[in-house]
């Protein structure tokens, strides 16, 4: 299954750059006939949008696809790193005493 | 014991990793003391001794070499520490340098004024600043903050609950207050009450999967059966924020371990009650353990006798 959606991927961006050489083409003989620009032959519409097709199949089926999660970026942060609230940090604490000792010794 | 038991998380594995470099490294590392200041301030972890004692160093003997603008926020950060660590007297040195710089007009000066009026326990002169400043300008919500903080100092925690509270009837968007007002009512044990500030901040942050486990937590303290239900659902939430599907390419120990622990812990609960627990929860449960002893192996297999001895002890499958 892979496999072939790789296949259809590659023959799809090749029938889009076929597509491309195509109008290229198309222009070119307008020109060297002297004919006016009207639009692009449905042949190569049709060609465009198949290529269209084979290429996002392709894309979407060759790999396995992963969730996009939202929250990747708070995943890393831990549950403790929220009971830290330093706007409301109050100084009655050990600091003190302990402070004293460090610094008689 | 579930607590001994957690893993710690990518941000304090970088913490300690900043740790340990500072306190090898022979000579003092001024750059590598301000990238850990740096960390710290936006990691908003907590570690006044590192912070005062390296930090003051850099303040005292560096402080050319550091950018201009990031030099104030630092010796504003050393300062708030130094006070934690209760050194008045290089907290003073500090706020000297700030105040000859910015004034003493400046809110911020006075508010770090009245911190060290804080810190000697002069509540009142603390007070009376934070006061002038919010008549001065009524939308400083860190002056707000800080008088909750006095009050919680005195332990008049219904005081502080109630000034609180009328912070957050102008400031509602704030999660740190909505925090702290669950956690001061969660030392009355009034649950019900702290649940609803969870919920405030769950609003606030849909899709951060802590608050989900704070508030599975609170409804399990709660306790009864419907409660133990709703608590193992927020948990499974929890986990569907942060899934542990990709184990393998985490590039970090896994953060969700509160939320096996909880799911283990609420069935196991919920058979106590007596009630035929259903065939989900069943499931839930083996993956659960499984899972635990799984991440356990990976992480940490000296501490698989404990883990162990929790799974053996919270078993429901053959506890008959």
């Amino acid at each position: 299954m892979k496999g072939v959606a790789k296949l259809s991927g590659i023959i799809g961006i090749g029938l889009f750059l076929h597509t491309i050489y195509s109008v290229l083409q198309h222009r070119k003989y307008l020109r060297l006939t002297d004919q006016p620009f009207e639009g692009v032959p449905l042949d190569i519409i049709v060609e465009c949008i198949i290529s269209l097709l084979l290429f996002s199949w392709g894309i979407i089926n060759s790999q396995n696809l992963i969730p996009i999660k939202a929250s990747t970026h708070l995943a890393k942060k831990s549950y403790d790193s929220f009971d830290n609230r330093p706007n409301f940090t109050t100084f009655n604490n050990r600091g003190k005493y302990i402070n004293e000792i460090i610094k008689n010794n | 014991m579930a607590e001994m038991l957690m893993l710690s998380s990518s941000d304090s594995i970088e913490l300690n990793k900043f740790e340990n470099k500072i306190r090898e490294s022979r000579s003092f590392n001024w750059v590598l003391v301000r990238d850990t200041l740096r960390f710290l301030r936006k990691s908003k972890a907590r570690k006044s001794n590192l912070v005062s004692k390296y930090g003051l160093k850099l303040v005292n003997e560096y402080i050319s070499k550091l950018d201009a603008q990031e030099s104030y926020d630092i010796i504003e950060q050393v300062l708030v520490s130094l006070l934690e660590c209760g050194d008045d007297e290089n907290a003073n040195k500090l706020f000297n340098i700030l105040k000859s710089k910015f004034g003493r007009e400046s809110v911020r000066v006075q508010r770090l004024q009245a911190m060290i009026h804080e810190s000697n326990f002069q509540l009142k002169d603390a007070l009376d600043i934070y006061n002038s400043i919010l008549e001065k300008y009524p939308a400083d919500q860190m002056s707000y903050k800080r008088q909750v903080s006095i009050f919680k100092c005195q332990g008049n925690l219904t005081k502080a609950i109630q000034v609180l509270n009328t912070y957050l009837q102008i400031f509602m968007c704030d999660i740190e207050a909505w925090l702290e007002l669950s956690s001061l009512h969660i030392t009355f044990l009034s649950y019900s009450t702290a649940l609803i500030c969870l919920e405030e901040v769950i609003l606030n942050a849909p899709i951060n999967y802590i608050f989900y486990i704070k508030y599975a937590e609170t409804l399990y303290s709660l306790g009864g059966i419907d409660n133990y239900n709703m608590a193992i659902q927020y948990y499974t939430h929890s986990l569907e924020l942060n899934s542990p599907t990709e184990i393998d390419v985490l590039g970090h120990p896994p953060t969700y371990l509160p939320a096996i622990y909880g799911i283990i812990m609420s069935i196991f609960s919920l058979s106590d009650e007596n009630v035929q627990i259903k065939e989900s929860q069943l499931k839930l449960m083996e993956w659960a353990q499984n899972h635990l002893i799984l991440i356990t192996n990976k992480y940490s297999p000296d501490k698989l006798t404990f883990v162990k001895h929790f799974i053996d002890s919270t078993d429901i499958f053959n506890k008959e």
